[in-house]
């Protein structure tokens, strides 16, 4: 293995072991996970059961056969189906949330522990380069966060199969849905790790750093409830167009990050 | 005294408009304990920082085991260094192995296993190994901090205050195990505000306050602020004789009861003064040396400086 590749691994899995002993940090993710699925099974299962209304016989159905021209897989679902669908996609959207919290979260932790604990020096006292540092203090809080998106998957699919209308979970592997999970979350969770770690440096309170989480996730809500409210659903060429941007964020914020990640800037300026 | 491991020379680093380190020139051999004594803010840790290639000198050159400090070679001189920073800095909810491992694992250490179980064992944490770090002692933690500094096995060990904060105990077991690291080997800078540890561990002392006052062996430093003060005891008032000093080559320092404490400009003047206060009627009962301590030979140094 590269020495610097070396040197990242023996700190993500430093980092993982010491966030795997906080259950402080992981039952709120879970809880988070769980939480912020349940509006979703709430709107699209268990009231059209307790009321004995179809989402059928909703509004939203209407919106879902108007949609079908842009959304094409729509068409293989009956009047149910194809509105719960829909809904489905937009709650997709809100669980974006998901992975910046948890980025938010464990990156804040991952840089103010180590200055809490006073532990930067020693580490930057090895032939560990500042960007590995970077990487590494990333890397962990990144990989955790992908897992919590990859559960949050699994909950709306685990979810939709079990109590969804017939053929709803294959909407799951829609090429938006896949876009959604396999490109924006990733990069919107990088974008949560850059600001967290940036902020982190001037910050010795991990929740200051997280209030910072308001930034992306009030966009997300945003874009959820106008979606929501508006009945409209962004398409795949919307979807592309916001992952260049996030990815232009994220060159500007690594690059930031990379700066403040300095061996004298950590040593003499991060208090 | 075998090779040098550490060089400085004209070292000299600035923040901003303050000048940390000035001018800094010294050396250590492999083999030798060099102490850094200096008021705080004298720069010690700033030169810890530049020898660890932490820092970057503003001017002047590091060399550390044969590798010149730049840019460039700042990671190969990070593996020739085990720093022990001021405070220990663990990683408290890992167990003490975890915390060896991950510094072994960083330094590239083959067979990190096994090196860390022996460098447990040379500092006496084996039987902590598999506690969190965040449940030893401070005395615990500074070993494993001191543990951690040498995982991978480095030439050069630079100790920040290694016994500061330390109970007797503890304190004489660091002192104990940098006297292992000199048997080894390594070049070791120790700094400290304790002077006698000082003085009990190291080959040679500097004395920093921004620039460099002085680096000598601890008996030289004191001689050098000795220089020459002479006690004479006699029977009776030692106030009488004092006038009978300024006609020998001596100059009264103080006059204690039966004491006079006489600075000679040599120790072959000694002799006439003696005889010359015998002339005037003295009864000497006893002449000796009287060594100035660490503690002013340090002290002249620094207020000199002020």
């Amino acid at each position: 293995m590269h020495d610097g590749w070396r040197r990242i691994s023996a700190l993500v899995r430093k980092d993982v072991d010491e966030i795997g002993s906080q259950p402080g940090l992981i039952l709120p993710a879970v809880a988070m996970v769980l939480g912020l699925s349940l509006p979703a099974f709430l709107l699209l299962v268990i009231t059209p059961r307790l009321t004995g209304e179809s989402l059928a016989d909703s509004e939203f159905a209407e919106f879902a056969a108007a949609a079908v021209t842009t959304i094409p897989g729509l068409i293989t679902l009956d009047p149910a189906g194809q509105a719960q669908a829909l809904v489905l996609q937009h709650f997709l959207m809100f669980s974006l949330i998901v992975p910046v919290l948890g980025s938010l979260s464990l990156a804040a932790q991952a840089v103010i522990g180590e200055k809490q604990a006073r532990a930067l020096e020693p580490l930057l006292a090895t032939p560990l380069t500042t960007t590995e540092l970077l990487v590494a203090k990333a890397m962990a809080p990144f990989g955790l966060s992908m897992l919590l998106m990859l559960a949050s998957f699994g909950v709306y699919l685990g979810g939709m199969a079990l109590w969804g209308e017939r053929g709803v979970w294959q909407t799951l592997f829609w090429p938006r849905t896949l876009l959604l999970y396999g490109l924006l979350g990733p990069l919107v969770s990088w974008t949560a790790l850059m600001l967290a770690a940036i902020v982190s440096s001037r910050v010795n309170d991990a929740r200051t750093a997280q209030q910072l989480g308001g930034f992306i996730i009030l966009p997300i809500t945003g874009l959820f409830v106008g979606q929501l409210a508006g009945q409209f659903l962004l398409g795949l060429p919307a979807l592309l167009v916001t992952a260049l941007a996030l990815v232009l964020a994220n060159v500007a914020l690594t690059w930031a990050g990379v700066r403040v990640f300095q061996r004298e800037t950590i040593l003499m300026r991060w208090k | 005294m075998t090779s040098e491991v550490v060089r400085t020379s004209g070292l000299s680093r600035r923040f901003d408009d303050r000048l940390a380190v000035a001018d800094l020139s010294l050396s250590v051999h492999a083999g030798e304990v060099l102490s850094l004594l200096g008021p705080n803010g004298a720069g010690k840790t700033t030169t810890f920082r530049m020898l660890a290639a932490l820092l970057m000198p503003t001017s002047g050159q590091v060399m550390v085991a044969g590798t010149a400090l730049t840019a460039g070679s700042a990671d190969q001189i990070r593996s020739h260094v085990g720093l022990l920073t001021e405070a220990p800095g663990l990683w408290e909810r890992l167990t003490v192995r975890a915390n060896l491992l991950t510094y072994a694992r960083l330094h590239g250490v083959a067979d990190d296993a096994r090196r860390v179980t022996a460098v447990m064992q040379d500092v006496g944490i084996d039987d902590r190994a598999d506690e969190r770090a965040g449940a030893l002692s401070k005395g615990l933690k500074q070993r494993v901090a001191i543990a951690r500094a040498l995982v991978h096995d480095p030439p050069v060990v630079l100790l920040d205050e290694p016994t500061s904060g330390l109970d007797p105990a503890n304190a004489r077991h660091v002192r104990d195990l940098i006297g292992r690291l000199r048997s080894q080997g390594r070049g070791v800078l120790v700094s400290t505000h304790n002077l006698a540890e000082a003085e009990e561990l190291s080959d040679r002392i500097a004395v920093l306050n921004t620039r460099l006052l002085a680096c000598d062996t601890p008996r030289r430093l004191r001689e050098q602020r000795s220089g020459g003060t002479v006690v004479v005891e006699v029977e009776g008032d030692a106030a009488r004789w004092s006038a009978v000093i300024p006609r020998t080559n001596a100059s009264v320092v103080s006059v204690e009861g039966g004491r006079l404490v006489l600075r000679v400009a040599s120790p072959r003047h000694v002799p006439d003064m003696v005889s010359a206060l015998v002339t005037a009627g003295a009864r000497i009962t006893r002449v000796e040396p009287r060594d100035a301590s660490l503690e002013d030979a340090y002290l002249a140094l620094v207020q000199a400086d002020a």
